[in-house]
C-alpha cells in the first residue's frame, strides 16, 4: 500500500465528483509517469498496479454511510464510492513522487566528476534566445533593457522588477530574486544574478529546467 | 470559517510558512499566517498590487487570464493562484523554485478545495 491522506473536502465530495477528481489525478499521473519514463511507459500496467496497491477493507473514514451497508444495501466491499476514494489516495501519492522525482532529475547536481551531459554549461545569451522552446529574452544593460527574440518583454520586465524590487523587502519577505509566471504561450522567468534576465519559454520546457537555464545565464 | 480551515492544514504542511486568502483589492478575506510573521493586511496589499498588475499585463500580452505565479526571495518563495474571484498567497521555505515543486500538489488540492467551497457558497 503506497499510503497517502483523506482529506476532509474528500469526504464531501459528491459521486461525480469523485469521478471527476480521479480522472484529473490519473491523467496527471500518467502525464508525469510518461515524461519520467519516456513514451515507452506501459498506461495498462500503471492502472494494474494502483488498482492492485489499493487497501479494501471497510474504512468508516471514507464514507459518512453506516460502516457494513450504504442507502443502497451495497455490501461495503463493492462500493464504487470506497473504491474510488481510495485510488484517489494512492494517485495523489503517486503524483507527489513523480513530481519529486523529475526535479530531482532536472536539479540534482551528480556526485564526484560531473557527468558530460549532466553539466549545465554556461550560456550566453545568444545561446539562449536559440534554445528550443524560447520564444524571447530581455536583459537588462547599464543604458537599459534589450530584446531579443520574438516578443519585446522589456517593458513588463522593467516595471514587474521595479514592483517586486520596492515591495517584497518592505513586506518582510526578503530581496527579489526571481519571478515565474504562467502564461497560455508558455513560461516566463524573471532572474537577477549580475543582470537582471527575462525568458519566455514554449509551455513543453520543464520550468525547473527553464529556472536553471535564467539562472545560469543572469549569473 | 470554511477557508480558515483549509489555510491551516496548508499552513500545517512541511515547507509551508503560512498562506493567506485574498481579494482582487487586496482585503484579507481569510489567512494561517501563524503568530508575529507577516502582517497579512501588507500582505494581501501587496498580492491585491501584484495581481492587477499581472492580470492587466497577461491580457495584453496573449489575452488570457492570469492562473498562477511564484516569486522567490534571496530567503524564501511565494507562489500565488488564482482561485475564481480570490489569490491563494503561499509562503514557503525556501529560495528558488524548489519549494513551490515539493508542495505543488498540496497547493493545487488546496485551490481545489476553496474553488469547490466558493462554487458552493456564491453558485
Amino acid at each position: 500500500m503506497l499510503g497517502g491522506r483523506v482529506l476532509d473536502v474528500d469526504l464531501l465530495l459528491e459521486e461525480r465528483e469523485v469521478h471527476e477528481v480521479h480522472d484529473i489525478l490519473l491523467r496527471e499521473a500518467v502525464r508525469l509517469a510518461r515524461e519520467l519514463e519516456g513514451e515507452d511507459f506501459d498506461v495498462g500496467k500503471f492502472e494494474a498496479q494502483v488498482d492492485n496497491s489499493r487497501e479494501y477493507y471497510p474504512n468508516p473514514k471514507f464514507c459518512k454511510l453506516p460502516p457494513t451497508f450504504c442507502s443502497a444495501n451495497c455490501p461495503i466491499e463493492e462500493c464504487v464510492r470506497i473504491k474510488m476514494l481510495s485510488e484517489i489516495e494512492i494517485l495523489r501519492q503517486i503524483i507527489s513522487d513523480y513530481r519529486r522525482r523529475i526535479f530531482q532529475k532536472v536539479t540534482s547536481a551528480p556526485e564526484g566528476p560531473p557527468h558530460p551531459q549532466r553539466k549545465i554549461k554556461k550560456l550566453e545569451l545568444e545561446d539562449l534566445v536559440r534554445k528550443e522552446g524560447v520564444i524571447a529574452l530581455t536583459v537588462k544593460y547599464p543604458d537599459g533593457w534589450r530584446d531579443m527574440g520574438k516578443v519585446k518583454l522589456s517593458t513588463v520586465s522593467s516595471e514587474l522588477t521595479a514592483l517586486l524590487d520596492e515591495h517584497l523587502k518592505n513586506v518582510g519577505i526578503g530581496e527579489f530574486r526571481a519571478a515565474l509566471l504562467h502564461l497560455s504561450v508558455g513560461t516566463y522567468i524573471i532572474c537577477k544574478g549580475k543582470f537582471l534576465l527575462g525568458v519566455l519559454a514554449a509551455p513543453f520546457v520543464r520550468e525547473g529546467l527553464l529556472f536553471l537555464w535564467a539562472k545560469e545565464a543572469a549569473s | 470559517m470554511v477557508f480558515k480551515r483549509t489555510l491551516d492544514k496548508l499552513t500545517e504542511e512541511k515547507g509551508i510558512l503560512g498562506c493567506l486568502l485574498v481579494d482582487c483589492e487586496g482585503l484579507v478575506v481569510s489567512e494561517s499566517l501563524g503568530s508575529g510573521r507577516k502582517d497579512p493586511e501588507e500582505v494581501a496589499a501587496l498580492a491585491g498590487m501584484l495581481t492587477n498588475f499581472l492580470e492587466h499585463w497577461f491580457g495584453e500580452m496573449d489575452g488570457s487570464p492570469f492562473d498562477q505565479c511564484v516569486l522567490s526571495t534571496d530567503s524564501s518563495s511565494m507562489a500565488i493562484r488564482k482561485v475564481g474571484c480570490l489569490y491563494l498567497v503561499v509562503f514557503l521555505k525556501g529560495s528558488g523554485l524548489s519549494g513551490y515543486m515539493a508542495n505543488i500538489v498540496t497547493i493545487s488540492e488546496a485551490v481545489a478545495t476553496i474553488a469547490m467551497m466558493l462554487q458552493r457558497t456564491c453558485g
